[in-house]
Order: structure tokens, then sequence, then C-alpha cells
């Protein structure tokens, strides 16, 4: 058999055994297969792999520091802001993600298959119950589905869709989702969107905000508003009977959810004990903590130039603004690591183009391209904002205050706004034909791209129509909506080329692959996802 | 009063922009904001939003809160205990300390006593409370062990917050009573009692303070009004789950109806606390009369 065929957790023990792996890489992968920490312990000390089969039962509790309280238990609402975190652990979605290799995996589903550019069919997995113990089956499936992508319903989840979603029922476990157009990204879409407890919507709606009922490892025991969300772990979970396939165990029993919007003040929980997870930590707040754990992110921090000002127009003066930006010491100093970016997608993104470069850090070059410019006739004494959300990011105000500096230097007027983040967001979502030619904004944000293909950045930035764009060129449009669809081994390099096409306009300036920083216990064993969901089925301790 | 300000409350969220902006990604497509404004019924027009708004208030219901989907007065309510709790825990560090720190100050002017506390209390005042709550919370809580770093509980949980609230209280009421003191030191009154042979002790607790307390009273008013107003920064600090960290989430979030009932509920505490001081001058001063 080849190495290829076995089943991960066989390659897993396989590799282990032969020494290949690390002992942190052993906890690590380990607890992601669903091996307890006693389990794995064993395999260190050179056990057989029928020992590893002698699972415990879940004991201990965790404690997860987060920067903000969900504002409702309905995933549909609340799943893509600051749900998830909790949310993930209740609900669970036909497909996942394999937090080693990010590939689509099945959960609620056991397989799928495309019966055309539209349609997905879905073999459901057999044996799941929602905590209230309801059964999962097609019936129910679908009917999520259906509500949690309504048209009518407007739930805040629809702006991750792209054509309408629907769903019908093939069998009592098989059921058919169907895109309004073809749609290539249509699995990723249903992976960030957990199907709900149609009998809870359908009988007691009201209780939806706050009565998580899902098919998940943990139900909800608790939720003091304001103070913590307290979860257990579902006895009943289809998981316990095969681990593999869900990618995790119950190793720990209980598990609290606490929130600190204060970044010092969620490491000093770890520090104290109180806490052994503190998510999204400054750079500096996380080295204070027993283990700091650096992880890539879906997240790109980029430049947002408005290409109808006067002086922004010309390709020069962004290629300017492009080059007197020093993005190698922004990551080091600001950012504290990272990936220097050339485009608003990472390397995790089906369509992220190898081939790009970002711009170097030249202040000559940049100062002759602006002396050029204005020769040419071009403004360059009107104004430019560089407007920057408060809080957007860990210190964007001194990014801000960094990108107006070195824009000066090169000879434009440039200067920085702190903007709330209402005000800031009326400006950021207007659309491009809206958009007042003399604003001269230099927007500073960061874009998620959480479906992991460029194709969802596309219908945001790079189209005259989309909902954040600055920048409108019909030949990019043509080849968004053409590359789009596009499937097959094909996909990829056509979304690639779209993205260099984009690029050598120069509309956005990206600076970084943002990584987000986790403070974890010395005795905790997880490694964070590229997704930033927090699955405690993939936690276990080493003690 | 209330009827007024529902009115004012009303038209000022309004003014502030649309929600919608903020609960979408920025990504989402017009159409989809259209939708969302339908279900949140925000197309009406105002005066149609205005006429539901004033019919649900007076039956006090503000409607449901945007960000958090269940009614907005109770999820006020909720928070408003640990609010108050707050309040008392800081009012009861900073009022007796403050006023013990003002007439040991005011009884020797120019001591060094008195420059002492003049140099504390104007340091609590100017103190940040955010660097302050963080200090405090890497001493005693990370570095020592004695206290939890933050959250809501019992006493334990209280201690750091209050202690960190305290000090610009603390400050203002000890000068404010170091000056009502000296005030009244200098009165013929003050004179004619230590004529008498009374002690210093009686002089300066039974007459003097008695008659410098309403400047006192009003400014610990002042103080209580603020707190219950919500130490937004200190509850950020310490994940304490106040209201006044609710209002703000709440206009960060443009959630109206919470903001809505928020004001309201804060308008009708610090209604109260103006209330409870007006009624103690009469117990203090009996000149003063009210009806």
């Amino acid at each position: 058999m080849a190495r290829n065929d076995l089943r991960p957790i066989d390659r897993f023990i396989a590799d282990a055994a032969a020494g290949a792996l690390t002992r942190r890489q052993v906890m690590q992968r380990g607890a992601a297969l669903g091996l307890s920490a006693s389990a794995l312990g064993m395999l260190l000390r050179g056990a057989t792999p029928s020992v590893l089969a002698q699972e415990a039962a879940p004991s201990g509790r965790i404690v997860i520091s987060l920067s903000a309280e969900p504002s409702t238990l309905e995933n549909w609402n609340a799943y893509s802001l600051d749900g998830h975190p909790v949310l993930r652990n209740i609900f669970e979605a036909l497909l996942n993600r394999d937090p080693a290799t990010n590939e689509l995996v099945g959960e609620l589903a056991t397989a799928w298959e495309w019966q055309d550019d539209r349609t997905i069919r879905f073999t459901l997995r057999e044996g799941v119950t929602f905590h209230d113990g309801s059964p999962f089956n097609a019936e129910v499936a679908a009917e999520g589905v259906n509500y949690t992508w309504s048209a009518e319903n407007a739930f805040d989840i629809t702006q991750f869709m792209g054509p309408q979603i629907s769903a019908e029922v093939v069998d009592e476990m098989t059921i058919d989702v169907s895109a309004a157009e073809p749609d290539p990204i249509l699995p990723a879409r249903l992976y960030f969107a957990p199907l709900p407890n149609m009998v809870q919507v359908n009988e007691r709606p009201d209780s939806l905000p706050s009565e998580a009922i899902g098919t998940g490892p943990y139900q909800l025991v608790e939720w003091a508003r304001g103070e913590r969300i307290v979860l257990t772990a579902y006895p009943d979970w289809w998981g316990n009977a095969d681990p593999e396939a869900a990618y995790g165990a119950q190793s720990i029993l209980d598990v609290e959810f606490v929130w600190r919007p204060e970044s010092t003040v969620r490491a000093a929980q770890v520090n104290a004990g109180e806490a052994q997870i503190a998510r999204f930590l400054a750079p500096e707040d996380c080295m204070t903590t027993p283990v700091c754990e650096e992880a890539p992110s879906v997240e790109t921090i980029f430049l947002r130039l408005d290409t109808m000002h006067p002086v922004m127009s010309d390709i020069r003066i962004r290629e300017a603004i492009g080059l007197a930006v020093d993005k190698e010491r922004l990551v080091e100093q600001i950012f504290g690591g990272g990936q220097v970016a050339a485009q608003m997608v990472g390397p995790s993104a089906v369509g992220y183009n190898a081939e790009l470069t970002p711009l170097g850090y030249d202040m000559e070059r940049a100062s002759q391209l602006v002396q050029e410019a204005a020769a040419d006739g071009v403004p360059i004494d009107m104004e430019i904002t560089v407007a920057v959300r408060r809080g957007a990011y860990p210190r964007n105000e001194e990014l801000g205050e960094y990108v107006a500096n070195q824009l000066n230097e090169i000879g434009l007027n440039a200067r920085t706004e702190v903007i709330e983040h209402a005000a800031y967001q009326e400006q950021y979502v207007m659309p491009y034909d809206e958009i007042p030619e003399d604003r001269g904004w230099i927007g500073t944000l960061g874009h998620g791209n959480e479906m992991m293909d460029v194709s969802q950045t596309f219908s945001g930035y790079y189209r005259c129509d989309g909902g954040v764009s600055t920048f409108c060129d019909p030949e990019i449009d043509e080849m968004t909506a053409e590359t789009s669809v596009i499937t097959g081994d094909e996909r990829a390099a056509a979304l690639a080329e779209t993205t260099a096409a984009f690029m050598a306009h120069i509309p956005v300036i990206p600076i970084v692959h943002l990584p987000f920083f986790y403070g974890l216990a010395a005795d905790l064993v997880w490694t964070p996802r590229l997704d930033a969901f927090m699955l405690v089925k993939e936690m276990s301790y080493s003690s | 009063m209330l009827l007024g300000l529902l009115v004012v409350v009303f038209f000022v969220t309004h003014l502030i922009g649309d929600p919608v902006s903020l609960m979408l990604r920025p990504e989402a497509t017009e159409e989809q904001r259209q939708a969302l404004r339908e279900r949140l019924g925000l197309d009406d027009p105002v005066l149609v939003q205005f006429g539901r708004f004033m019919g649900g208030a007076v039956r006090g219901d503000f409607g449901e809160s945007i960000w958090q989907r269940v009614p907005a007065l109770p999820i006020v309510l909720d928070r408003l205990p640990a609010t108050i709790y707050l309040a008392g825990a800081t009012l009861l560090l900073a009022v007796p300390l403050a006023i013990l720190l003002g007439i040991v100050s005011a009884i020797r002017p120019g001591s060094i006593v008195d420059r002492i506390v003049t140099v504390v209390s104007l340091g609590g005042v100017s103190t940040a409370e955010f660097w302050l709550g963080l200090m405090l919370i890497l001493l005693f809580a990370v570095r020592l062990g004695w206290l939890p770093t933050s959250g809501y509980g019992g006493i334990q949980y209280v201690l750091l917050p209050a202690f960190a609230l305290a000090v610009r209280p603390l400050g203002r009421i000890s000068q404010v009573v170091r000056s009502a003191m000296l005030d009244q030191f200098s009165q013929p009154y003050v004179t004619t009692a230590r004529a008498k042979g009374l002690s210093e002790r009686v002089v300066v607790y039974l007459h003097t303070l008695k008659n410098a307390a309403i400047p006192i009273a009003t400014l610990v008013g002042d103080e209580a009004a603020s707190l219950l107003n919500g130490a937004v920064v200190i509850e950020t600090v310490f994940g304490w789950p106040g209201v006044g960290i609710l209002l703000i989430q709440a206009i960060e979030r443009r959630d109206l109806p919470l903001i809505e009932a928020s004001v309201i509920v804060i308008a009708v505490m610090i209604v109260t606390v103006n209330l409870l001081v007006d009624l103690t001058y009469s117990f203090m001063d009996p000149r003063v009369r009210y009806g």
C-alpha cells in the first residue's frame, strides 16, 4: 500500500514510530487526529498502535479568553463576526477543513460529488443527533441550508454567498445543494455555514439568540451575558465513535469562553493561570505568555487607493506610493511578524499568484516618479488622506502615520486621519461611482479571504461594482467574470492571471499577510488553524 | 422631562447613521444591505419609526437590539447590578478615605502632611485609569497572585477595578473637604466652640464637618452619577459587564434600540441620585426645605 493510501491516523503512527516527528509534532498532530494526551504519551514511549485505541473519557477544563463577546448564538448572524470561536464547537457544517492541510473534508457529510456546474450531491453522516436528541437527516439538512441562505431572511451570513444557494432532499440521507448560477467555490461557502436545528427554528424561534442546539462535540451549558459562555462535552457526539473522521476528540470535558477587550489583560489571564488560551494578542503581549504561537491567517493588510483622485489616478503616483512604503520594516517593527504581501490573498487561497513580487522600497525612484508626474501636470499638491479606522487591528494608527510621513517625503501632500468605526465604514463601502473625485483616501484595512479562493476577493475589490472597490477597468471586470466560473485544474492558473492583471494597475498596495498571535498555557497542546477556528476537539493537555 | 429626553434620544440616535453599514462586511452588495434594512424596519420613514419608538417606550419596550437580537431593555437592566456594585464599591473606598485625608490636611494647612495629601490627591486626579488598571493587574494578579486579573464576581473581583476607579474621586473629594473645612474653620461659631472649651475632636467632627457637608455631598453625588454613567475604561480593562461598556458597544454598532434603552436607564439613575443628594441636604441642614 502506498503511503498516500494510508489513513491519516496510520500515516501519523507510522511517522511517529519511525521517529520522523519531533515530540511537539507528535503532540500537535496527534491531538488534531483526536488522540488523547495519555495515548500520545504512550506513543512517545513506543507503545503499539493498538494501545491508542484505548481512549479515556474527557476530563479537565479549559478557559479561552477572546477579545469580544458573541453578539448572539444564531450562527447565521454571529458566525462571520465574533461568534465562530464559540459556535463552531456547538454547530457543525456539511464540510470542514483538515487542520493540517486546509483541504475541505467531510463533517456532517461523508461524501460529495458535483452533479453539474451548479449542484453538489452530499451523502450525509448517519448516527448524528442534535444536543436535544432530535435526529439529523436529509430533511433537516436541506431545510437548514435553505433557512440559512434564504434571501428573504437576509441573515448576515448571506454576504458570503455568491449566486443564491438552495437545497433539496434526494433520499433519507442524501441532499442536493445548488447555486442559481455556476459557483465553483460552493463547497467553501458551505464549510462556512453550520447547520441549525430546524426543530428549534420552527418550534421555538425566540430561543435562537440565546440557546444554541447543534450537533457538535460541545453543548451549551450557560451563557451569562457579559461574563462567560460555558460548554461541556456532548456525550452522544458522533465523533466519539469515529475520531479519525471527526479530526478530533473530546479530550477536554468543560470549556469556558470569557472576553477581555485588552490584549494585555488576556495575556495576563494566561500568565496568572486563569485562562489556557488568549486569542489575538499583540505580539509584545504574546511574548510574555508561557507559549506564544504565531499562526498565519487569511487576513491581508493593505492600502486601498482612490484611483479616481486627480493625483492617484496617475499610475506613476500609485507606483511611487508603493515604493515609498518599506513593507519589510513594517512587518518586522509594526506587525511583529508575517509575510510581506504582493497581492490581497495569501498562499492558502486558490488563485494566489506565486510569481508576483511586492514593490520594493526605493524612496529615490518614488520621488523621481512624483516629479515626472508633476512635470506632466499632475496636481501633486492636492491633499491625500491616509484614513485609519480606529482599533481595526493592532498598531494601524502607527501604520497610517508612517505612510503619511513617507508620502510627504517623496513630495506628495498627505495627512493621517484616524476615524471611528462607523464613520469610516460609511466611506469605506461607498460604491465606486459615488466616491467624490477629490476625496483622496488611502484606506488602511484588512481583507480576510475566508473562502480561500481569490474569486471572493474579486467581488469586493477587483470589479467596478465591487462592494468596496475604488478601481474600475472593464477589462478586469471581464476577466473576473470569465475566470471566476472556471473549474478543475485550470482554475488556479486563470485566477492567478487575473490577479496579475489587476495588480499591474496598482489599485492597492498589499503590505502583510497578517499573522495572529495566541498565548497558550505551557501544558496545552494545540496548533492554531489558518481559518482561526478554535475547535476544542483539536486541543488536549500534555499532562 | 423623560418625555423630552425620549424625543431627543430618538432623533440624536437616528442622526448617527445607518447601522447596516456596520453589520455587514465591507464587500456586501447594495442588495444585501437593502434586504437587511428592510428586515430591521430601517427603511420606514423616520416619523413612522418615531411613532413606533414612542409607542413602545411608554410600555418600556424599546424593541429588539439590532446587535444582540433580544429585547433591548432587559439587556440594560441585566447590566445594572454590575454598574451599581462597582460604583458602590468605588465610593465606599474613596469617600471615607477622602474625608479623612481632607480633614487631616485642613487641620494643619501648610504642614508636611497637608502637602503630602495635596500631592496624593492631585496625583489621583491626574492618573490615567487605563494605565493604573493594567499596573494593578500585573502586580496583584500576575506577580503576587492575590486577586483575579479581571472578571465579575465576589469581593475579590471588585477590589482592583474599584481601587483603580477610586483614585480620581479620592483626589477630588479630599480637596473639596479640605477647602470646605478651612472655610468653616474661619467661621465665628468655630471660635466660639473652641472658647467654650470643647475638645478639638468635637469641634472638627461634630460641628465643622457637619457644616462643611453640603459641598461634599454635592461632589459625592456628582461622582456617583459619573460612575453610574459608566466607567467605560475600567469596565473595558477588567471585563466588567457594566452599562458603560454596553452603551459604547451599542454606539459603535449603531444599535439604535440598545442606545435608546441605555440612555434612558442611565438618565433615570442620574435623576435618582440627584434626588437622593437633594434629600440629604435637608437632613444635613434643617434650613433646607422642599415643597
